[in-house]
């Protein structure tokens, strides 16, 4: 049973966790760091804690800080939301240690599918295709170039520890393989603690597609459809979506139940997601696995009906499954817009700052996850996520129509966002025809998409 | 919203404002200074929206503030005035993480606390983190006691530093 839980992050996803607890009647105390105590899920908490100073290290990130803060203020659980230390199994095992709920995996089953090669391995083995790669880690620059020469340029060079887009670099040949060898294996020792690196085969243009999973304490695993993730900048996902325009019904069906199969087979727990390329044949290739819920989880909410964030909460209490797979029926078409605090037209560069003006759009089927308001200050310590906006409609076409109907609703002044990136891309025919890739922002450019953008004048005369 | 702390410190008097301050202190001195002389006391302290008022027999006060602090100006203990009138400033001693308190034994309202000195811990997970006094000065009110939960940069007690020879 879990009757009250710490919330231990921060921004639209402490919001979004507070507003599933008050739906279960939990209570909920969201922890803090110094620089978010006028953040909004602060502000809408019955009950806060301020766990340290604005430094993640000391705050977000020291399991001490926010474990005691449990204690302190009588939790049960705590939740950890994405990022910061949500597949940390020294932590989840430390909660367990105080008698706490971990909302999420247990930490035997976070360091099971912690090793990225030993996960492909795994899961291989439970009947999913892989991606033609390095078998396990590569000791040393000379086994990497052996195992690249078996599996054909180009290739990527993953951390076998990594996570959100970071320590990947692609090889296009052994000169550049041996340049990058060594830079990448202490990036991810820089960046993950861990500098074990493997090697999978690259596909340059192609479809990111993962499958949402959720399994209950008896193994049951149920998927609720996809979601087409290609849209990235250097790794890092903009635009999330489903159904994926790159399946057809025959393959999506097939690879969504193995999928499924597989996950619960292979022993893991509570909701993640598995996620793939989609080859030159048509069809997925497993990459990697992520322990946790994420940040474009309301896509497949939107089309499902299914509440994930409270169906993880119930898991984590020890819940059967609540329904069956033939109770999850995708319905429509969902899109996702990460609105984040950076300027496009500056390569992306991070912003912070205070909101001076904030609008947020509305609508029938139009949902926007976002702590923002008018007067929040933007704090630099922290990722540049400021909302997601999530549009449904009945095919691609209407989701498309009504989310410039709802990007241009959207105003926020003060910081640069990447509202107009966005505009700019529906009127992208590669957008408009599905043929989103992943190097598709690399082909088409960032600056011919906001070019492409509608003037901002006219969002003015229709305020 | 109610922050943790606001529930923990519901009896937390704030911070005058200036003006409110002065003309507090315009009421209340010439009561006080006369008060001070009848009783014979070497000092009166007065509370009011969260503001001190504190009137203190210069001879006797600078002895004991030169006894807790940096020894004051030479001439002053030696040169009997009046009185002197401070509005005393406080300073909040924080929590320095997130847990449960403990207070050094010496620390009650009236304690004498040196800059630096080890005042309480707070223990994060059975490992006491250590709080030092930022300031040096008097112990005016306690906001938390031994065994209290307590967050990060929650006021723990208040300090007021010791006229003129407190720095």
């Amino acid at each position: 049973m879990i009757k009250r839980v710490l919330i231990a992050n921060r921004g639209e996803i402490a919001l979004r966790i507070l507003r599933a607890c008050r739906q279960l009647g939990l209570e909920a105390v969201v922890a803090y760091s110094e620089a978010d105590a006028d953040s909004r899920a602060v502000l809408v908490a019955d009950e806060a804690v301020c766990i340290g100073p604005a430094d993640a290290k000391q705050s977000y990130l020291s399991a001490p800080a926010i474990i005691s803060a449990a204690l302190a203020t009588g939790c049960d659980a705590i939740h950890p939301g994405y990022g910061f230390l949500s597949e940390n199994a020294a932590f989840a095992e430390a909660v367990a240690a105080h008698k706490l709920t971990f909302i999420g995996p247990s930490a035997p089953i976070l360091e099971k599918f912690h090793s990225k090669a030993a996960t492909r391995a795994l899961l291989a083995k439970h009947g999913l295709p892989t991606i033609p790669g390095s078998d396990g880690v590569v000791a040393d620059e000379a086994a990497a170039l052996d195992a690249a020469k078996k599996i054909g340029y180009p290739v990527i060079l993953k951390a076998s520890a990594g996570g959100g887009g970071r320590g990947m670099r692609v090889a296009q040949d052994a000169a550049e393989l041996s340049k990058n060898f060594s830079i990448c294996a202490q990036e991810a020792q820089a960046a993950f603690g861990d500098g074990s690196i493997y090697l999978e085969k690259y596909l340059s243009a192609t479809h990111h597609v993962e499958v949402q999973i959720a399994v209950d304490s008896e193994g049951t695993a149920l998927h609720f459809g996809e979601r087409d993730c290609s849209l990235q900048r250097r790794h890092q996902k903009l635009v999330e979506e489903s159904p994926s325009t790159a399946l057809t019904p025959r393959v999506r069906e097939e690879f969504l139940a193995r999928a499924a199969k597989a996950i619960g087979a292979a022993g893991y727990r509570n909701v993640g997601t598995l996620e793939f390329l989609v080859g030159p044949d048509g069809k997925p290739y497993f990459i990697e696995i992520n322990c946790r819920i994420q940040v474009e989880h309301p896509v497949t909410e939107v089309v499902t009906g299914v509440d994930l964030v409270a169906l993880q909460i119930a898991l984590a209490a020890g819940a059967r499954m609540p329904m069956r797979q033939t109770d999850i029926q995708p319905r429509g078409h969902a899109i996702e817009f990460r609105i984040t605090a950076e300027d496009p037209a500056k390569n992306f560069q991070p912003q912070a700052g205070e909101i001076s003006a904030y609008r947020s759009p509305s609508g029938p089927w139009v949902r926007f996850d976002s702590h923002l308001y008018a007067g929040y200050e933007v704090p630099p310590y922290y990722d540049s996520l400021l909302g997601k906006l999530i549009v449904w409609g009945a095919t691609r076409e209407e989701a498309i129509a009504r989310s410039r109907a709802a990007l241009r609703e959207l105003e926020i002044d003060g910081v640069a966002t990447t509202r107009d990136f966005f505009l700019g891309l529906l009127e992208s025919p590669s957008f408009l025809n599905g043929a989103v890739t992943t190097s598709m922002l690399d082909d088409v450019g960032t600056a011919a998409i906001l070019a492409a953008a509608p003037r901002r004048s006219g969002d003015q005369a229709g305020a | 919203m109610a922050k943790f702390r606001d529930l923990a410190n519901a009896n937390v008097s704030g911070e005058g404002r200036a003006e409110e301050l002065g003309a507090l202190i315009d009421a209340l001195l010439p009561v006080l200074v006369d008060r001070l002389a009848e009783t014979g006391l070497g000092e009166i302290e007065v509370e009011r929206n969260g503001a001190t008022v504190r009137v203190r027999s210069e001879s006797l006060g600078v002895q004991q503030a030169a006894a807790a602090q940096a020894p004051a100006a030479p001439g002053a203990a030696a040169a009997p005035a009046p009185s002197s009138v401070s509005a005393a400033r406080k300073h909040a001693v924080r929590a320095t993480a997130v847990g449960f308190l403990t207070l050094s034994k010496e620390i009650h309202v009236g304690a004498k606390v040196a800059k630096g000195a080890l005042v309480a811990t707070v223990e994060v997970l059975g490992i006491p983190t250590e709080v030092r006094a930022t300031h040096g000065g008097i112990v005016a009110a306690l906001k938390s006691a031994t065994g209290d939960p307590v967050e990060y940069g929650q006021e723990i007690f208040l300090l007021e530093s010791i006229g003129e020879g407190a720095k």
